[in-house]
């Protein structure tokens, strides 16, 4: 499976799974179904999932990821576990918007004026690589 | 009520590597404040007790509890040092059902900043169920 043949959140477990990220797609697995979820809460969605995996797959960092999901099913990134003060957390609201909040090494929040509002994915790349928190990977 | 320690509900999905995502902080659209429950209102010191009492709250109110989620305890001082440019209060809501129950405001939906200034601020976690 290529990233252009993924139409769905189990297309997105499947392919973490074939490239060897294993954890990870028993995360979306999870979060896809119905395990767990409160009352008003819907599982992660399709589009969701799908941006995730674009920007998961477009970037290289020296943190894990986490993964939560947010009542309105939407993936939420975490990379919390850098060796120092910087942190990164990602609202995939769909394929295209997300919403973020970050710190530098410092632990200062950086690109405040994004609070509340929402950013594309190449966006987020531009303002947040500069501050070191992951390098971009060449687009094929 | 700086010295004072409040406990928020997080859900089992707001729980990574062991870590309560700052989405369990997020306000959701149409809500005015975070809902915590303050633990002094248990006992005065003692955790266990405090604890004990912020799951039969929520339980007794009829809160779905779910065994795998936590409570996040945060001190308010803490907190309010730690969101130095937003004017946080932590009110009192509390009702006969659960007199403990608080709401943290001054924020506002959307303030991804804010909820992840409040994560920083947990000091502690339980889990929701005994």
């Amino acid at each position: 499976m290529t990233l252009s043949e993924i139409a769905t959140i189990s297309d997105v477990s499947a392919y973490l799974r074939e490239t060897g990220e294993t954890e990870l797609a028993d995360r979306v697995d999870y979060l896809a179904s119905d395990e767990d979820l409160d009352p008003g809460d819907v599982p992660a969605t399709d589009e969701s999932a799908l941006g995730f995996l674009e920007f998961y797959s477009g970037i290289q960092s020296d943190s894990i990821v986490g993964l939560a999901c947010s009542p309105e099913g939407w993936i939420v990134g975490e990379w919390q576990w850098y060796p120092d003060e910087r942190t990164l957390t990602v609202w995939f609201m769909d394929a295209e918007r997300v919403a973020f909040v970050a710190t530098n090494k410092k632990g200062e929040f950086v690109a405040r004026q994004w609070n509340g509002n929402t950013t594309s994915h190449s966006e987020l790349k531009a303002v947040l690589e500069p501050e070191g928190l992951f390098v971009c990977r060449p687009s094929d | 009520m700086p010295g004072h320690n409040v406990a928020r509900y997080c859900r089992p999905r707001d729980i990574s590597h062991g870590r309560i995502s700052r989405d369990a902080f997020l306000l959701r659209t149409g809500e005015q404040f975070l809902s915590v429950n303050w633990l002094e209102h248990f006992h005065e010191s003692d955790r266990t007790i405090q604890i004990s009492g912020v799951r039969n709250a929520l339980s007794g109110k009829g809160f779905r509890v779910n065994r795998h989620g936590r409570l996040a305890v945060l001190n308010v001082g803490a907190a309010i040092r730690r969101v130095s440019d937003m004017p946080l209060r932590f009110v009192p809501l509390g009702t006969p059902g659960d007199p403990s129950h608080t709401g943290i405001f001054g924020y506002a939906p959307g303030d991804y900043i804010t909820a992840a200034a409040l994560a920083y601020a947990v000091s502690e976690e339980h889990p929701a169920t005994p």
